[in-house]
């Protein structure tokens, strides 16, 4: 048996040798060159997105199902590979998520409307304003939330720069008489600082978006007849879309999902949900990991559910429809 | 003229925040109906000592924010030049995949990979930090450069190539010279991601690795309002290199604009 | 690196015989008889001198997706030759071209320079140097390092490289030049330091690609007097790919039309104007007349009962033209052969020329382009000359075709 294979191996070796030389000799090293450009440019570009792709999805996909297992038990320290629900349970019947889920939302959408319609109008305005504008934008760009915060309370509290100033102009008679700003009740520190930081953001984007429509557009809808302002409804406004629906689900999934910011400068009840995940996964009881984890999936959960819908919204599709309609009513005519 | 007025508004509601940190870091004491405090050098002068660990988080920011920078440039170059040169069928899916990391809330993701770390023995330590900061910064990295490479023109290569250089020699001599204004940009972009990255450090290092965002809210929740403000005005050190460079490399939009056409 | 054993299967006995039936075919439905026979004589001739052939592309076929882009393209060109690729958008010549230089690879075939396969070359090692269509200078290195890319790459020393593009600089016109950047140079300026960079590598074969369609009109001039002066002096072989066919007139010694994918015709630019392969390769060329006839031999009879004399003999059903530029309109009968009395129904100055539509008695549509001076009224009568060594005929294609004549004619008016 052995003798056998080794004979079939001994002819195979040669087999190979000779192929070799008849083949490969002198030749492989130009057939590696054109093994790449070889490959068709689809997957070229599939190979060239592998490593981003599956350590992005390594990591997250992989955290997220690392997630779900110790959420229903199958993994974990509390789990005894048992599958229990209990955890979602105890997240869903409680009352302190519901509120904290409509804090979260509250925050999350104000602040990304206010900062959008703000960036908008800003955008708009500072369109012809040159670099200067984009460089003014970049202020706050690289400065760390944390910063931010401790810039925010100790400029806004009781006791912060702009009291002191109303107290020496003789405004106000004491800083008990300030507006409560910080870790106010309706989060207006939270707020202000996420304006502060995201305006500029927003801003940024779309005046690059706007830098890349030619003005022609907008002369010509002009001279068609257009006014200013159906000029920036019907013209600029479309061409923004895009740049708008990105920069503002950037900005919503940021802000749905801080920590640090609602933590250190939002109201201390109800808490955002980002907190109250916080506060069950450092609690000293092991049984309350499972439930951290449970409030942190359905946090994602959330977050995708509202982006798909907010994509959905921003997509074509939804007014496309009644649009499309229109048109074809049009041709029956 | 009216544009000028509110641009140098806009600056000044952009800077206000800072003036009171400002102030703080070199004031002693500054109760509250005072306008101008009591000066000193006593908090810049605290952060040089050990137990503030200020020094410690400096080097530990520095060291993550660069290795997972330049992790991300290693994947995010090839992937950015597959979204920004070529067209292929999932391209949209693929790009909204890598943005997930962002936009979606990191939390339940971070809990599953702490599970792993732990097993792993990284929990804790630099390495198991640098790997989840490979989340948001491989994605920014990714779209930051696709928008490079799309306002790049390949033909580029294919003229070097036929007047004699290697794919190599075209990488080198070609294609890196004529991106690198965008991979700095992307390259300062992530770092200062990593740099002002809390949540992450905060949910993986368990304490034990203490970035300057870390040194920073463990300040801020301690009171020492000095010291606090000093920390973070010298967090804003790689911002101040950033806006310097930005002011410079910044001035295409090719860079910045990928991000709005996600 | 060449493959010393690729080299035999380079001879015409390695071609499938039924893809060379299929070039016939192709071939034979194309042209007329008379024309086939030399053809397929030159064809035979040239696929055994393939292997002595400069430069040669045989059988190259690639396929996108599926769909051909190019098709079983056979061409070869001599050492010092001028040759055009022309053709439509679309039709195949980029890709060809791109084969060429090496950046795509074919599906099947064969490309040779100097006896030594290329297949398995890449761009870098293929002795060809590429000029694309925007000039393309690399905007990170001045013009004297753009021009000096290609010896740097070669590893040849500083000093030398200096000298030699300095050199090469002074002869496009351009010395003093060297410390400039590319930004600051005008769309010749940059197109001739692209020339002047793909030259100095002292390439085998110069390829351009458009390299005028993006200058305008008056700078076009200079530069193709530039391309052709070059060309005489260094003597490289020339394989430019265009769209504009007065580009390639100009430019080139012999024209390769291609049509989706598929060479139609590949002759001197004279041939092409006067004696075109078919009604698409005229129309290419701006050819306008077409109608058909029943030819015996020299005699042509139209279908309204006229009767024609041409130089080049034919037998039964064919497809006659005639350039617009060759008719000859006489106020009064001189001669008596060849003459069609017409009506000029048409009259347009455009400057250099004066076009006139005319149209026979029997209702044949003519178009023809006459000195400025020569001024007919609309509906004046005249007499139209067309010389019989004008006159060129091909087979009569299917009546799709003469339908479509007749559609086009019908349109003019």
């Amino acid at each position: 048996m052995s003798a056998k294979s080794g004979r079939w191996k001994g002819r195979w070796k040669g087999r190979w040798k000779e192929h070799w030389k008849e083949h490969w000799k002198g030749r492989w090293k130009d057939e590696w060159k054109w093994r790449w450009e070889d490959l068709n440019p689809t997957f070229q570009a599939y190979l060239l997105l592998l490593p981003a792709v599956s350590i992005v999805g390594l990591l997250f996909g992989g955290g997220l199902l690392l997630a779900l297992g110790q959420s229903i038990g199958l993994i974990g320290i509390m789990g005894d590979g048992s599958l229990s629900l209990a955890a979602y349970q105890q997240v869903l019947s409680s009352r302190a998520f519901w509120q904290s889920l409509q804090l979260s939302l509250y925050i999350a959408i104000v602040a990304t409307a206010l900062s959008t319609f703000l960036s908008i109008g800003l955008a708009v305005m500072l369109q012809r304003a040159g670099r200067w504008a984009s460089f003014a934008c970049q202020l706050t760009l690289p400065i760390p939330h944390l910063v931010g915060i401790a810039g925010i309370l100790l400029l806004l509290s009781p006791s912060g720069l702009l009291s002191r100033v109303l107290f020496s102009l003789g405004l106000i008679a004491s800083d008990q008489n300030f507006p409560l700003l910080v870790n106010d009740r309706a989060n207006l520190g939270v707020l202000i600082h996420f304006v502060w930081k995201e305006v500029p953001f927003i801003t940024l984007i779309l005046l690059a978006v706007l830098r890349g429509i030619q003005p022609e557009l907008g002369m010509q809808a002009r001279a068609l007849g257009a006014g200013p302002w159906q000029c920036f409804w019907h013209v600029t406004l479309p061409l923004l879309k895009p740049g708008i629906i990105s920069a503002s689900l950037i900005v919503f999934g940021f802000v749905f999902g801080s920590f640090e910011v609602p933590f250190l400068l939002g109201s201390t009840t109800p808490k955002t949900l980002p907190i109250l995940v916080y506060e069950a996964f450092t609690n000293v009881d092991l049984n309350q990991r499972s439930v951290a984890i449970a409030l942190g999936l359905m946090l994602s959960l959330i977050s995708m559910t509202s982006i798909a819908i907010y994509l959905w919204l921003g997509s074509e599709k939804p007014f496309g429809r009644w649009f499309g309609r229109s048109w074809e009513a049009q041709n029956k005519t | 003229m009216t544009r000028k007025i509110v641009l140098l508004l806009i600056i000044g509601v952009l800077f206000l925040p800072f003036l009171p940190l400002l102030i703080w870091s070199f004031a002693q004491g500054w109760y509250f109906p005072q306008l101008v405090p009591d000066w000193t050098l006593q908090n810049w002068s605290d952060l040089l000592t050990t137990s503030t660990k200020v020094g410690q988080g400096f080097g530990q920011s520095l060291v993550i924010a660069a290795t997972s920078t330049g992790l991300a440039l290693l994947v995010g170059l090839p992937a950015g030049r597959a979204l920004g040169l070529r067209n292929f069928p999932g391209k949209g899916a693929i790009k909204l995949f890598l943005l997930l990391p962002i936009i979606v809330s990191p939390l339940a993701t971070l809990m599953g990979i702490q599970f792993i770390l732990i097993r792993l023995g990284l929990s804790g330590t630099i390495i198991g930090v640098v790997l989840v900061h490979l989340l948001p910064t491989i994605p920014y990295m990714t779209l930051v450069l696709s928008s490079v490479y799309a306002n790049f023109d390949p033909d580029y290569e294919i003229q070097a190539r036929s007047l004699g250089a290697s794919p190599i020699q075209v990488l080198q001599q070609i294609t890196l010279p004529l991106i690198a204004p965008g991979v700095v940009v992307g390259a300062l972009f992530a770092f200062l991601i990593s740099w002002n990255e809390f949540l992450l450090t905060f949910f993986v290092g368990s304490g034990r690795v203490f970035t300057l965002p870390m040194v920073l809210f463990t300040a801020l929740q301690g009171g020492n309002t000095g010291l606090s403000s000093a920390i973070a005005i010298t967090s804003l050190l790689p911002a101040l290199i950033f806006l310097l460079f930005s002011s410079r490399a910044l001035n295409d939009d090719a860079a910045i604009g990928g991000l709005g056409n996600v | 690196m060449s493959n010393p054993e690729a080299i035999p299967e380079a001879i015409p006995e390695a071609i499938p015989e039924a893809n060379r039936e299929v070039h016939q075919q192709a071939n034979r439905e194309a042209h007329q008889q008379a024309n086939r026979e030399a053809h397929q004589q030159a064809n035979r001739e040239a696929h055994q001198q393939a292997e002595s052939a400069y430069f040669s592309v045989q059988q190259l076929t690639k396929c996108f997706g599926g769909i051909p882009a190019v098709q079983d393209l056979w061409l070869e060109a001599k050492a010092g030759e001028r040759l055009a690729l022309l053709g439509p958008s679309g039709c195949g010549k980029s890709t060809t071209l791109q084969m060429i230089s090496g950046v795509l690879r074919p599906d099947t075939g064969k490309i040779f320079l100097e006896g030594r396969s290329l297949n398995l070359v890449p761009p870098e090692g293929r002795d060809m140097a590429l000029v694309l269509q925007k000039g393309l200078l690399f905007p990170h290195l001045s013009v004297g390092e753009n021009v000096a890319f290609g010896l740097k790459m070669r590893r040849i020393g500083r000093a030398e490289r200096e000298k030699r593009a300095i050199a090469m600089l002074d002869q496009v016109q351009l010395g003093g030049f060297a410390h400039r950047r590319p930004s600051e140079l005008s769309g010749g300026q940059a197109q001739r330091v692209a020339l002047a960079r793909a030259l100095v590598i002292q390439p085998k074969i110069l390829l351009l690609d458009e390299p005028l369609s993006a200058l305008d009109a008056n700078l076009r001039g200079n530069m193709q007097e530039l391309i052709l002066r070059l060309q005489e002096e260094i003597g490289v072989t020339l394989l430019v790919v265009t769209h504009d066919q007065e580009e390639a007139v100009v430019i080139s010694d012999r024209i390769a039309l291609m049509f989706e994918g598929r060479l139609r015709q590949v002759d001197t630019p004279e041939t092409l104007y006067q004696q075109p392969a078919d009604e698409t390769v005229a129309r290419f060329f701006g050819g306008v007349n077409f109608f058909t006839a029943t030819a015996e031999a020299h005699k042509l009879t139209l279908a309204g009962g006229d009767i024609l004399t041409t130089a080049y003999p034919q037998q039964g059903a064919v497809q006659v033209t005639i350039r617009p530029e060759r008719i000859h309109l006489l106020a009064d009968q001189i001669c008596g052969t060849n003459l069609l009395p017409v009506t000029v129904i048409q009259n347009r100055f455009i400057g250099t020329q004066r076009h006139l539509a005319l149209k026979t008695a029997a209702g044949l549509n003519l178009r023809a382009w006459v000195p400025p001076s020569l001024n007919f009224a609309v509906g004046q009568s005249a007499f139209a000359h067309l010389p019989p060594d004008a006159l060129w005929c091909f087979p009569a294609s299917d009546a799709s075709v003469s339908m479509r004549v007749s559609d086009l004619s019908a349109s003019v008016y």
